[in-house]
């Protein structure tokens, strides 16, 4: 049988046009990251552990090129752009911005997308189910869940009146929850104070004006350029006493209150899945668009106790992963 | 035939090893089946057995805390509850918490008709049909009720995504895999979950089908050759999954299910290849074992045939063969020496009588010439007249005289069976009973002579008419003899000495033309069958006493 399939190959080989003999240049991924790098080395460790499902080991048989706008929107168009010149064999696309940039830079190099809280609003996919296009991915559907964490950062910080929202004015697609969480707050009811930040000077002024105005909580929205500045946010919010609420665990392992929200690892690591398959011939279209399944709730119990917070059982109780 | 025998063979094992691995193969896949199938329901009964903990409380404004850290701990326990929710005996919702919306406490939506609520109720145990959330994610409702009266019922919202995690782990073969489809034919669970999520119908399939349309036969076959989704021939097998009325499949593919079979074939094949070959090297090799003597006793035999005793088949097998051979060539040099003997007998028959050589041959030998004593009869005869005769006559006239004279008496003496002892130009004597025994030799020397008498008459007649004259006479005796070879290497002759044969010559010398005669013991032996009459008693040379001697006449008549 082995001998066989030796002789048919080699027959193969004495065949076939010397072209063929050649090693094929080994597919790119246009890794395009919304964060910094180094957040995103845990991610990227996520991603690559996907790809090697389909046997794709980077560096050897497929090359990958990362690219981050540092947390900067701006930037995203260009790098996307950058990335389909260099003839990238697949984008990844690590967050919603870099996600529209990439759509709009290509429409015929697959684009794996994370990150994208409603890929379908966002025009990114026509279904979840049947995606169509060039484009597939797995989303963090955190939008859906925003109004929960409200009421987890009410539960955890239940004197606290007023809830600040820091959000990112230049990450348009994150805003349009804010509105939504103005509502939900309402009905609790309970007041919200809007605080945008684009960079690391608006953060502090925004904690500033949150010491000001003795505010207790903090709902940070989803966006990677504060998961970039996780550990500033974090060690802000303890020292002006302020329970935080974030969709990315990132936050209370930086020493933030709690999270609650999908491993973005593991999205990653689904992304990588996906993008082995595509380069195996999979069609991006034809691969469903993945909604999380698995959420956690983390509680930085060290932190609870320096806010001067205690936590109630039924908080606890739910509570898969406990910081102390 | 040996090769016809082993590919026969060869295609009744592989008949039987195919189908024997083929009902073994789907006995083995619905077995597969049968476990895959336990497993997902496994799966269903924990989250049942989960729910289960919480229907237990009694209904009261007290216990509404209680039982929401106990829907936050299900929730924990099971990741597949999204959603779980009581509902009061009433059938108002009265507790909602969820994983992604807000919880919700004392509602009073009135869930009273819902078909969850009224089944929940009834049978304890409600699993809803499987809904596809945003046309992607598998859903089903479970619910529970206890047996207080009191109880309500508690729903439970299952991903079913989370079935992945059991159906990934079912192992088909290496490339093999399970899967389940609801009553629908729509597909719940696959290794592949993008699969599921694209909420891929596969009632079309044939074993789909063949499985919704024999799930209520008991005993039905519950596996087959069919397509896979990517049109892989595939070896499937099903098993319900009570109580959710899902389907279990799983499918191995064909190539991959009769690799072992196919491996055995194999090996079966080459076994008979190399069978064949063996059969034939050995069968030409016997053949040519067998057919190279074979042909050289076939040629030595036709060489034989052609008279060619001198020829030896060359056969060294060192076998049956050559034993035959050697059997062939003793037969030939047995020929060869029997057709020598009989080249000399048959020289001999020209010096011996006819009698004297048979029965050389048939002693085998010439023991019978060896010296010996033995009671004779013996008959002298010569012409008279024939010294002169030869004197005077031309040498051919003498030689065709003596030619007629032997040829006449020569018949005779053969046909009396006498033995022609010597010629002595025209005397020529004769004897009876030895080499040859007989029980009348006086008898039948009397009678030869009478008739040679007679003969020699009819020709004395024809001599005497062209100027010859010659007579006959003949001298018979009978007594004891010494008989044996005379002469030296080179020339032997069997030869009677003593008196008796002198005294027949002396009588023949006596004899005058016509005369026979006989002494008084020979007449003694013919008296009464032949006609005598005495000559007296006669002086002979040689002789010590006279002879009493008679002349025979003729035949007594009768």
């Amino acid at each position: 049988m082995k001998r066989r399939q030796f002789l048919i190959a080699a027959t193969l080989a004495a065949i076939a046009p010397p072209a063929r003999a050649q090693p094929a240049a080994i597919p790119m991924i246009g890794y395009l990251s919304g964060r910094g790098a180094d957040t995103d080395a845990p991610l990227i460790a996520a991603f690559k552990s996907g790809l090697a499902d389909s046997g794709y080991v980077a560096g050897r048989n497929v090359a990958i090129e990362y690219v981050s706008s540092d947390g900067r929107p701006d930037r995203l168009p260009g790098l996307a752009a950058d990335l389909v010149r260099r003839r990238a064999t697949l984008i990844f696309a690590s967050s919603t911005g870099s996600a529209v940039a990439a759509k709009a830079a290509t429409t015929r190099i697959p684009i794996v997308f994370t990150g994208a809280s409603d890929p379908v609003g966002l025009g990114l996919v026509s279904t979840l189910n049947r995606p169509g296009g060039n484009m597939t991915g797995v989303t963090m559907f955190s939008h859906i869940f925003a109004a929960k964490r409200l009421d987890l950062l009410h539960e955890l910080a239940p004197d606290a009146g007023v809830i600040a929202i820091l959000s990112n004015p230049q990450n348009l697609s994150a805003n349009a929850g804010v509105q939504d969480l103005q509502a939900a707050a309402q009905s609790l009811p309970l007041r919200t104070i809007t605080l945008g930040a684009s960079n690391e000077g608006e953060i502090d002024a925004a904690f500033a004006l949150i010491a000001r105005q003795r505010l207790r909580a903090l709902f940070i929205v989803d966006d990677p350029f504060f998961t970039t500045r996780a550990g500033q946010i974090s060690e802000l919010a303890i020292r002006h006493s302020v329970a935080t609420i974030s969709a990315f665990r990132e936050f209370p392992d930086a020493g933030a209150l709690a999270s609650y929200g999908t491993s973005f690892a593991e999205v990653h690591r689904q992304c990588g899945v996906y993008a082995g398959r595509i380069l195996k011939g999979a069609a991006p279209g034809e691969l469903p668009v993945i909604l999380p399944s698995k959420f956690a709730f983390v509680i930085n119990l060290k932190s609870a106790e320096a806010i001067g917070l205690t936590i109630s059982p039924s908080l606890l109780v739910r509570a898969d992963d406990v910081i102390e | 035939m040996i090769c016809t025998a082993l590919i026969a063979y060869g295609g009744i094992d592989i008949w039987y090893i195919y189908r024997d691995h083929t009902a073994l193969l789907l006995r083995v896949q619905q077995e597969q089946a049968d476990a895959a199938a336990a497993k997902i329901r496994q799966f269903v009964r924990e989250i049942e057995s989960q729910i289960g903990w919480t229907t237990q409380l009694p209904w009261s404004a007290a216990t509404m805390e209680q039982r929401r850290l106990d829907a936050f701990r299900l929730l924990r326990q099971v990741p597949a509850i999204t959603d779980f929710s009581q509902i009061d005996a009433a059938g108002r919702e009265q507790l909602r918490v969820s994983r992604l919306a807000r919880d919700v406490i004392g509602s009073q939506v009135d869930l009273s008709k819902e078909a969850t609520f009224i089944e929940a109720r009834e049978r304890r145990v409600y699993y809803g049909p499987v809904t596809f959330r945003r046309d992607s994610e598998p859903y089903m409702s479970l619910a529970l009720s206890s047996a207080r009266r009191d109880s309500g019922v508690s729903v439970a919202e299952v991903n079913l995504k989370f079935i992945w995690d059991v159906v990934s782990r079912i192992e088909v073969g290496s490339r093999g895999h399970a899967y389940v489809v609801d009553e629908a034919g729509r597909l719940v669970a696959h290794p592949d979950i993008s699969f599921v999520l694209r909420n891929t119908d596969l009632s079309g399939m044939a074993q789909v089908k063949a499985a919704r349309a024999g799930i209520t036969v008991p005993g039905i076959e519950r596996s087959m050759i069919a397509e896979d989704v990517h049109g892989q021939r595939v070896l499937t097998a099903f098993a319900s999954i009570p109580p959710t009325g899902w389907l279990m499949f799983v499918e191995l593919p064909l190539d991959e299910a009769y690799a072992p079979l196919i491996e055995s074939l194999k090996q079966t094949g080459i076994l008979l290849v190399v069978g064949l070959a063996i059969a034939g090297i050995a069968g030409y090799l016997l053949a040519k074992r067998m057919v190279v003597p074979i042909e050289a006793l076939q040629a030595g035999a036709a060489r034989i045939g052609a008279g060619d005793l001198g020829h030896r088949v060359e056969v060294r097998t060192g076998d049956e063969f050559e034993a035959l051979a050697d059997q062939f060539n003793a037969m030939s040099s047995d020929l060869r020496d029997s057709r020598a003997r009989e080249e000399r007998i048959g020289r001999l028959r020209r010096f011996l009588t006819p009698q004297l050589a048979n029965l050389i041959e048939s002693t085998g030998g010439e023991a019978a010439l060896e010296s010996h004593r033995s009671e004779v009869s013996v008959v002298f005869c010569d012409l008279r007249g024939f010294t002169a005769f030869a004197e005077a006559a031309e040498p051919e006239q003498v030689m065709a005289v003596l030619h007629e004279y032997h040829a006449s008496l020569g018949a005779l003496i053969r046909r009396h069976e006498g033995t022609l002892e010597r010629f002595l130009g025209d005397g020529i004597l004769v004897l009876f009973n030895d080499p040859l025994p007989c029980l009348d030799s006086a008898a039948r020397a009397v009678w030869m002579a009478i008739e040679m008498r007679a003969s020699i008459a009819r020709l004395t007649e024809t001599w005497r008419r062209s100027g010859h004259t010659l007579g006959f006479g003949i001298g018979i005796t009978h007594g004891v003899a010494t008989m044996g070879q005379i002469g030296f290497e080179g020339r032997f002759d069997y030869s009677a000495i003593g008196s008796v044969v002198n005294l027949a010559a002396r009588l023949c010398g006596e004899a005058r033309d016509g005369q026979i005669l006989i002494e008084s013991t020979v007449r003694d032996a013919i008296k009464d069958i032949v006609d005598v009459e005495p000559v007296g008693e006669l002086v002979l040379k040689g002789i010590r006493n006279p002879v009493a001697t008679f002349n025979v006449r003729g035949v007594v008549s009768a």
